[in-house]
């Protein structure tokens, strides 16, 4: 879809065409937050989809397993900012924090590990690692990447 | 040990993925994730050095 403006926010003068972004666009988007590597896979991306996808994937896993980190749940009362902060990029890895918090698994603190502090940063950056992935999948539906 | 072993593995994942997205060719992408990655290491161990020096 197009659409097309007159001027210009530089003071340019003619039309402005200003692309949308087409609504297959904003599904890959949804769908590459929901399950990381899906919205890349679906466009048949497959490489980007194993990369990305199997880079968010190992750093949540890693982060909670293995270095016994924890997930932040968004909506707790009484919770300061930086608890929401963590929570909103948790978020970022999509239907795994959203079957984690239906299940009431990962969010037990492990602060006795050694590698606790670790594992709750890498699950963090897992989902703002995702929220680009989302990103790059919107941008490639939208025909604004190679 | 394992500290350093995690931010070494935390590097590399942000540099693939930063490569990833970041850059449209193959060579830029490798290029931009290396540097990347030695960005995030070098800078996490002069941080450490750092705050070794610090009477934290």
């Amino acid at each position: 879809m197009t659409v097309v403006k007159s001027g210009g926010s530089r003071g340019e003068s003619g039309p402005v065409t200003e692309e949308r972004a087409p609504s297959r666009a904003w599904l890959m988007g949804a769908l590459a937050w929901l399950v990381p590597g899906a919205g890349h896979l679906w466009q048949g991306a497959i490489i980007r989809a194993l990369v990305l996808g199997g880079a968010v994937w190992a750093m949540f896993l890693t982060g909670l397993w293995y270095m016994g980190g924890h997930l932040h749940l968004v909506p707790k009362s009484g919770a300061g900012v930086l608890w929401h902060l963590f929570g909103a990029c948790n978020l970022g890895t999509g239907l795994i924090y959203l079957v984690c918090w239906l299940a009431e698994a990962g969010f037990t603190e492990y602060a006795e590990l050694p590698t606790f502090e670790y594992g709750k940063i890498f699950i963090v950056v897992a989902g703002l690692l995702n929220y680009l992935a989302m990103l790059d999948a919107f941008d490639l539906a939208a025909r604004r990447k190679p | 040990m394992i500290h350093f072993l995690a931010m070494v593995m935390m590097a590399a994942v942000v540099g693939l993925v930063f490569g990833t997205v970041g850059r449209d060719t193959a060579r830029e992408r490798v290029l931009y994730g290396l540097k990347v990655f030695a960005e995030f290491t070098g800078i996490g161990l002069v941080l450490a050095w750092v705050l070794y020096f610090l009477p934290l």
